[in-house]
């Protein structure tokens, strides 16, 4: 099983490497033997050889340069989300998938236009714990924001709702989501710390369900459910 | 108004390091009484700032304890009083009531993130940038952010001190008076570091895919694009040679001892020697001062507790190069061995964040020691190990302070401790 890491080099922050780990793991105990290809700028890529691709969040000056290589590429990633491959886009990689983002020098870079939105980078950094459902289910979930950027635009094919963000009540909807294509703007292990996402991302991969036992990580979900207030 | 916040922080200095407080709160009243207090300070000798992600503290100290050990009068923050506050605070101390500062060095450990603060309205004559890491996410958010920050403070008028090995920082500032240290000693080059957080793996210059020779550790090594040809720049003070069962090191051709021998104590030894060169003392005497030095252990802490022998190894909060080089200081001990490791929600915002965990390679503990997961936080850490390939059978999980010590029995070899700065006593005393 071929799973494609792209921009490894380019854009990798914080804890990011969580989900890819996850997913390695857990399809290895499978026994599906799964590797991963990372690619980055220039180089060749058949999207049509991978079970998945992943791409983790960076600094605004990689993104940019990400960006117009993944603009290179606009039809074979285009055609790729549109015949189903799983895609787990985090951080402020999503913004290559939006109309484009301008980062804090206030230079645009244009994103592959797949969703009606902008990103900007900016000065102040935002910090929130994060409780959210997937949109119109009602399983708690929990992630973590930590971004000097914003997203202007909303899409109907969205990710989560956002129940609570401490505390702030201009949060509603948050991500993107259409065919398998998954993106967020929220950091680090997002699967490891959702046991529920892991088991959808490793199920699309194998395009099969495969079982593991994940109570330790139901265990730390839902302490940390309860700290935040978002009963399990 | 000047006056009265410098006798404000003087009174009030006083009287709280009487309680063993006192080094940030002074500053942050005075300030606030007169804003602008820090630019109408007159230092009569050379003021001199650390800064960087890691090795602050330790290399200050270094730069601190030498300067006097060559008969130099030096004024000096305390550790951890690094902010804004703190260095008010020293100030306002070391001042007389008219601004004057008399003394041959001002030396002041400076957070990154408040440079841009602190040097709003006076500038350092040298300034140290040891490394740029990805630290504290919630403080510094990304290595960008805070080197866009140094940028702005390293200005033509200061002297930049900078690491070679480092391709993020030995780049920063607009000044042209640049001076370097670096390393070419083969006890630290390694072809691989086993470690997973990699800053800089394209070429600060045009994006291409860096290519590192030998590494130090993470980030820090020798490097060349083959693209643009960014490579490290030519070192001024070369660390040559380490020895670390002696705890020696050769400088420029000089031997010098380190109280410290390890990996980053080698460094910032260099370091040191560079900023106190720079400054225009004799280096002779700056060796020999160097060698003269006794570490601040206080990261470092040798126990025994119910005749089992640890050790304390503290590490900066959510910084995961701090805690893998904390791991490399376990893996450089002999026998068998367990690893306490309390982790703990972010101290300063409260925030359930763990993404730091994922940047640590606790991959290199697996199968090689025991640990046992402590803190608000422990099952976090516990799934962390499971996809590290630990067994289960090697990690205990003791969220509660009150299960500390029956983990810990259950456990063999020596203890080594691994923590932040803020949970060292916390967890030591839930061992005891």
């Amino acid at each position: 099983m071929k799973l494609l890491w792209l921009y490894d080099d380019l854009l990798d922050l914080y804890g990011d490497r969580g989900n890819p780990a996850a997913l390695e793991y857990r399809l290895a105990e499978a026994g599906l033997e799964p590797v991963w290809d990372k690619k980055s700028v220039g180089d060749e890529i058949d999207f049509t050889q991978y079970s998945l691709v992943y791409i983790g969040p960076g600094l605004f000056s990689n993104l940019a340069v990400a960006a117009a290589d993944l603009l290179n590429r606009r039809e074979a990633v285009l055609a790729a989300i549109n015949s189903g491959t799983p895609f787990l886009v985090i951080g402020n990689a999503p913004a290559m998938f939006m109309e484009g983002f301008t980062d804090a020098e206030g230079q645009f870079h244009q994103g592959l236009g797949l969703f009606a939105q902008k990103m900007s980078e900016g000065k102040k950094i935002i910090i929130h714990d994060i409780v959210m459902t997937e949109k119109g289910q009602s399983a708690p979930l929990c992630g973590f924001f930590n971004s000097t950027a914003s997203v202007e635009g909303e899409v109907e094919d969205y990710l989560f709702d956002i129940k609570t963000a401490d505390g702030k009540p201009d949060l509603r909807a948050e991500g993107q989501h259409i065919n398998n294509f998954y993106g967020s703007s929220l950091l680090g292990p997002l699967l490891v710390r959702n046991p529920s996402l892991l088991h959808r991302f490793v199920d699309l991969a194998a395009g099969k369900s495969v079982e593991f036992d994940d109570g330790l990580e139901v265990t730390a979900r839902d302490l940390i459910m309860n700290e935040l207030g978002g009963k399990k | 108004m000047f006056v009265f916040a410098v006798i404000f922080a003087k009174i009030s200095g006083f009287l709280l390091r009487l309680l063993g407080h006192g080094s940030d709160l002074p500053g942050r009243l005075a300030l606030k009484i007169y804003p602008r207090l820090l630019s109408r300070f007159q230092v009569s000798g050379r003021i001199i700032a650390v800064t960087g992600s890691n090795g602050k503290t330790g290399t200050a100290g270094m730069i601190a304890g030498a300067l006097r050990a060559c008969g130099k009068s030096v004024q000096t923050n305390p550790i951890g009083s690094n902010m804004t506050g703190g260095i008010a605070t020293v100030m306002c101390r070391a001042a007389k009531l008219s601004g004057k500062i008399d003394c041959d060095y001002l030396v002041l450990e400076t957070d990154e993130r408040y440079s841009r603060l602190i040097f709003a309205d006076f500038k350092p004559d040298i300034m140290l940038v040891t490394n740029l890491f990805r630290d504290q996410i919630t403080r510094n958010n990304n290595v960008d952010f805070i080197y866009s920050i140094l940028d702005n403070v390293i200005t033509p008028e200061v002297t930049l001190v900078a690491n070679a090995c480092d391709p993020i920082s030995c780049r920063v500032g607009s000044t042209q008076k640049r001076v370097y240290f670096g390393c070419t000693a083969p006890q630290l080059l390694a072809g691989e570091t086993g470690v997973f957080t990699q800053d800089c793996k394209v070429c600060p210059v045009c994006k291409h895919r860096l290519g590192y020779e030998k590494y130090i550790y993470n980030h820090i090594g020798v490097f060349r694009c083959e693209h643009c040809g960014f490579e490290n720049p030519r070192a001024d003070f070369v660390l040559e040679s380490v020895d670390f069962a002696a705890k020696t090191a050769v400088i420029n051709g000089n031997a010098v001892s380190c109280d410290s021998a390890t990996a980053y104590g080698f460094m910032n030894l260099t370091a040191a020697a560079a900023v106190c060169v720079t400054a225009g003392e004799q280096p002779q005497a700056v060796y020999a001062a160097l060698s003269s030095l006794k570490t601040n252990k206080t990261r470092l802490r040798e126990f025994e507790i119910n005749g089992r022998k640890g050790i304390m190894i503290l590490s900066k909060n959510q910084n995961p190069v701090s805690f893998d080089l904390s791991i490399s200081e376990v893996l450089r001990m002999e026998g068998k061995k367990t690893v306490v490791a309390y982790i703990n929600n972010i101290n300063h915002t409260d925030h359930r964040d763990t993404t730091w965990l994922w940047d640590i390679a606790f991959e290199r503990l697996a199968g090689r020691a025991q640990m046992v997961c402590a803190g608000p936080r422990a099952y976090d850490l516990a799934v962390r190990l499971k996809y590290a390939g630990f067994a289960d059978c090697d990690v205990k999980i003791a969220r509660k302070n009150s299960e500390v010590k029956a983990a810990v029995e259950a456990t063999e070899g020596r203890l080594c401790v691994l923590t932040e700065l803020y949970d060292a006593a916390t967890i030591m005393e839930a061992i005891k």
